[in-house]
């Protein structure tokens, strides 16, 4: 039952994570210099997807920022497409009449979500790391220690996830309204980024917020009218 | 006899206007019941809160012996919905569709029976149900839902949007194919016709309350149609039991009354009309008498119209 799920899940959302794929392709391509030209040529009109290549990957380039930009954007794609398109084309009465706990199905939603955001967001980073480790491909040194603020970035974007989530889930008379839980999952995505000691503090912080924005999305999936 | 469903005293309000107040329904197990009532007269939230899609706010719902709030998944897949407008995913094909929707079923998922039904309406399983008509989605989903073999099937306004060969094809796969033995239905319309080839059972609503609940042949030979003729004016109507609207054109007064019997006889002879007689109703006008407001036809035409226009006076509706 719940792969039947799972899979019903991958085949809506994959285009959204194929589609970042590609902006994390072409924004490759420009940082190794391996990308096509024309592939190049149109990269400008992608946000930091004109990167440079450097001599010290990860360091001198701006690829944590794209990861966190374009993951964010992602996150927040596949969190409005898997909460609040259902109950907009009514499905979501077909969904939830399936003999699953309501509680399973969400979070079988959930999952699913966050497997394919953290895979598309992870494939960048082992990519560019893999490239940036292999001898002659660029001047300066590298250890894969310098991957820590893409990794951060990239632990961040569930956070993104799961508010957009939980604004998608939530009926509101004003859109404005509706998006406090996205808004709210903001400041802790950022601090995670921002402070110091990630493991003692951005960890914490991370899943804390994480449990409270799952919490709200429970709270929210069973009390609201369907 | 057992109900398949029951509810007590099953309420919703929103914004402090209740849209279903005080619901006691019981549908015996076995039976078909058709739910009547008019747009907004809040069938599809009480379809919604027997469901568990919307959630009441005071009352107790129990499905198949289970009280709603604990209703174990076993007895949940012995349960099927088709709600309004035969809501399916778009991107599947019917084939992906029944897979997916078998997968919740296992052991109970009739393959050979669906695929029947895919036959006899000349569906293909590749056919993608975006691609549909709704006559066919709505066969589709039908089919969805009793490839399972359920006990309980509810069924909320299934013919809504469909035209007339497609609602009487729908009509006629819901007569052959879902009723078997010891298989509760409940489905909710608006169109007479449609319940009253199906439905041994009907409850009428009206503004939230339910007025009627009782077998349909019953509901045809209990509510009859009494015109009163006046030399002059008609006095007002002070009203009997049974009573379910009263009314004035002109110069007569009409009665929509339930069980007409001698004591609601003696009220009429009361008034002294010049005369008066009493006509049996199909259930269209029964429904129509039960679920209308004080509200009369527009006098659109002339004539006899001007003269309801003129005399038209609701009194006593009980």
């Amino acid at each position: 039952m719940i792969r039947a799920l799972a899979m019903k899940e991958w085949r809506e959302t994959w285009a959204f994570g194929a589609l970042a794929l590609g902006v994390y392709l072409i924004y490759l391509g420009n940082l190794t210099g391996l990308g096509e030209p024309v592939l190049r040529s149109v990269s400008w009109l992608i946000r930091g997807a004109d990167g440079k290549p450097t001599e010290l990957p990860f360091i001198q380039d701006n690829f944590a920022s794209t990861v966190g930009f374009v993951g964010c954007l992602l996150a927040i794609a596949l969190g409005f497409r898997q909460s609040a398109w259902e109950p907009h084309q009514g499905t979501s009465l077909y969904l939830l009449h399936l003999p699953l706990p309501r509680r399973t199905i969400l979070a079988t939603k959930v999952l699913t979500g966050i497997a394919l955001l953290l895979a598309c967001s992870l494939a960048p980073i082992l990519l560019y790391g893999t490239w940036a480790a292999w001898p002659r491909t660029h001047p300066g040194p590298f250890e894969w220690s310098m991957t820590d603020a893409a990794f951060r970035a990239w632990a961040m974007t569930p956070l993104v996830y799961l508010g957009a989530f939980a604004s998608g889930i939530r009926p509101a008379r004003w859109f404005g309204s509706r998006l406090l839980p996205l808004a709210a999952a903001f400041l802790p995505a950022v601090l995670t980024l921002a402070l110091p000691s990630w493991w003692l503090m951005g960890l914490p912080i991370a899943a804390l917020t994480a449990a409270l924005l799952w919490a709200t999305i429970v709270q929210e999936a069973e009390a609201r009218d369907y | 006899m057992t109900a398949a469903i029951a509810t007590e005293r099953l309420t919703k309000e929103y914004d402090g206007r209740r849209v279903v107040d005080g619901l006691d329904l019981r549908i015996p197990a076995g039976s078909v019941y058709g739910f009547l009532g008019r747009n907004g007269a809040g069938k599809s939230t009480t379809i919604k809160m027997l469901m568990g899609m919307v959630r009441p706010s005071f009352g107790r719902i129990e499905l198949l012996g289970h009280d709603l709030a604990a209703l174990p998944m076993e007895a949940k897949g012995r349960i099927a919905y088709l709600a309004e407008g035969h809501p399916l995913y778009g991107w599947m094909t019917i084939a992906e569709a029944a897979r997916f929707a078998g997968a919740f079923h296992p052991g109970r998922w009739d393959r050979a029976m669906f695929e029947r039904v895919l036959d006899h309406f000349e569906l293909s399983g590749r056919a993608k149900i975006r691609r549909l008509s709704n006559g066919q989605r709505a066969n589709v989903a039908l089919a969805l839902a009793i490839a399972p073999d359920p006990d309980l099937l509810v069924l909320d306004d299934p013919t809504l949007g469909l035209d007339t060969v497609a609602r009487h094809d729908f009509l006629l796969s819901m007569i052959h194919l879902v009723q078997r033995r010891g298989r509760t239905i409940l489905f909710s319309s608006h169109i007479l016709a449609d319940v009253e080839r199906v439905a041994d059972r009907i409850g009428v609503l009206v503004n939230g309350v339910l007025r009627v609940d009782c077998p349909t042949d019953r509901f045809k030979e209990a509510v009859s149609r009494v015109v009163l003729e006046f030399a002059g004016e008609p006095p007002a109507f002070p009203g009997c039991r049974g009573l379910v609207q009263a009314w004035q054109v002109g110069r007569r007064l009409e009665l929509v009354v339930v069980d007409f019997g001698p004591e609601q006889q003696a009220a009429v002879e009361a008034l002294g009309p010049k005369s008066w007689d009493v006509a049996g109703l199909n259930l269209e006008d029964a429904f129509v008498a039960y679920t209308r407001g004080p509200r009369r036809s527009l006098p659109l035409l002339g004539g006899v119209a001007d003269e309801a226009a003129e005399g038209s006076d609701d009194r006593g509706a009980a």
